[in-house]
């Protein structure tokens, strides 16, 4: 690109992102526009960077401040809010408001922490988990499946069984398998799926459709990821610190139970 | 544009006068949703967040003697708390395997082969909104921590240059200068005609 070609782009680029910084004067921006009306990228430019402002002002809201953060410091046992004088009782008396505020603060607790869980269960009396919980329970655990099939028609009969539908690896994928374990995360009956990918262990929680209850999206700062797909009447989540599905696409399901075969331990 | 805290909590008063619990709580409550969003943009976690501003809260409290009044109560929090939010993030377990590296960042081109993580149906928006979403956040979490701070306290708080620099202890300048690339390369990242849809995930 010519010298003179690139200054005008810097320029262009220097004078966009003080427009859409309201660094412009009234005049200077009113000018802009004028010159963005006719010019469709840099119109599109703009319209971009409108849509993403407002992206993050969906994805930021920020939470209400603590009530009382000094009452927090007490809690905390810091007591900076005063010096012992300034109290006009004993320690001793203070001593036991806060001990009873402590009971009644893990009281409360209990309740709404019982309250919750009640309100979480379904009739199956399944208590619904973040699947990053589950995740991090798991890995946590050592990673270890609950069991391993012997072979390709036991893992699609659990299937079949569980879920309604059998299910089967493609062929040249089960080595990513590690195992099959019950952890819930969907209902009370989803089939978790063990895997490692790279070394980095990855579920799959495997549901009939009818019983997906689109679990959370795990926090941005928990380093998952989530990837959905259905299935024939079936839904699977892959949970996954990697950037992209790489157990999914490897799943199928089988016009017929495979015939088992016996004595080969090392195929799922 | 919001005022500063600091600069109203008391123009009459001494410069060795020490804040009283009750001002410091109100001035803590005005100065919380800044200091959320700089814990937030540090740790990249809305929760964790939330925990390091109160802890850094209950920190700032049992050191009043040590903050000046009149001075920048934001700047002297958001010391704290990024001091906290730093602890707190060593301590963590980072599972990443994307690279953070943030020479390669800066200068990091589209990933046009990249799968975006799809939203799984949490809020009544609309399906192609909450895609964006999400390859928002995605392109978001590969700018560096002071990057993606300054962006998000610009956009969302309209803080001055000033203020970002004081809250991240660095110049006005680079305040904006991180502002204006990081818009820039999210805005590259973001553009439709580069990112394609994720076919295997209905």
């Amino acid at each position: 690109m010519p010298d003179s070609d690139h200054s005008k782009s810097a320029e262009r680029e220097d004078r966009l992102e003080a427009f859409l910084d309201g660094l412009l004067s009234p005049d200077e921006a009113a000018e802009f526009k004028r010159i963005a009306a006719n010019d469709p990228l840099l119109q599109r430019e703009i319209e971009l960077q409108q849509s993403i402002d407002a992206s993050l002002a969906r994805s930021f809201v920020a939470p209400t401040a603590p009530r009382d953060i000094l009452q927090l410091a007490q809690q905390e046992d810091l007591e900076p809010v005063e010096p012992a004088s300034m109290h006009g009782t004993s320690g001793g008396t203070s001593k036991q408001r806060r001990m009873v505020l402590m009971v009644l603060a893990a009281s409360i607790a209990w309740a709404v922490a019982g309250w919750r869980m009640y309100v979480a269960s379904n009739d199956d009396g399944y208590q619904e988990l973040a699947l990053a919980d589950i995740y991090q329970e798991c890995v946590d655990g050592g990673f270890q499946p609950k069991w391993v099939c012997d072979d390709d028609r036991e893992f699609a009969e659990t299937f079949q069984k569980r879920q309604g539908q059998p299910l089967l690896l493609k062929p040249d994928s089960q080595d990513l398998m590690v195992g099959l374990s019950y952890l819930k995360g969907i209902s009370a009956k989803t089939t978790t799926m063990l895997a490692r990918v790279e070394g980095e262990p990855v579920l799959v929680f495997v549901d009939s459709l009818d019983r997906d209850t689109k679990p959370e999206k795990p926090s941005w700062g928990s380093g998952l990821n989530l990837f959905r797909q259905e299935l024939d009447g079936l839904v699977l989540y892959e949970l996954s610190p990697l950037a992209e599905p790489r157990v999914l696409s490897n799943f199928y399901v089988p016009e017929e139970l495979p015939a088992a075969t016996p004595g080969d331990a090392d195929s799922l | 544009m919001t005022t500063n805290p600091s600069q109203s909590a008391d123009a009459s008063g001494s410069s060795t006068e020490v804040l009283s619990p009750a001002q410091f709580a109100e001035q803590f409550e005005e100065c919380y949703k800044r200091l959320w969003l700089l814990a937030a943009a540090m740790l990249s976690d809305r929760h964790l967040a939330e925990d390091v501003v109160q802890d850094a809260g209950i920190v700032a409290l049992k050191q009043l003697e040590k903050f000046e009044k009149g001075t920048n109560f934001l700047a002297w929090m958001s010391q704290i708390v990024r001091l906290q939010a730093f602890n707190r993030s060593r301590k963590r377990t980072r599972r990443r395997t994307r690279s953070v590296d943030p020479v390669t960042l800066d200068t990091q081109t589209n990933e046009t082969n990249e799968e975006i993580p799809i939203q799984v149906a949490t809020t009544e928006l609309p399906a192609d909104q909450t895609m964006f979403d999400d390859e928002v956040m995605s392109a978001l979490g590969e700018l560096r921590d002071t990057a993606r701070a300054c962006l998000l306290l610009r956009t969302l708080h309209q803080l001055s240059y000033a203020d970002i620099g004081a809250m991240l202890d660095i110049a006005e300048g680079t305040a904006m200068s991180h502002v204006h690339r990081s818009k820039a390369l999210l805005r590259k990242r973001l553009a439709p005609s580069t990112s394609e849809p994720d076919k295997t995930i209905t």
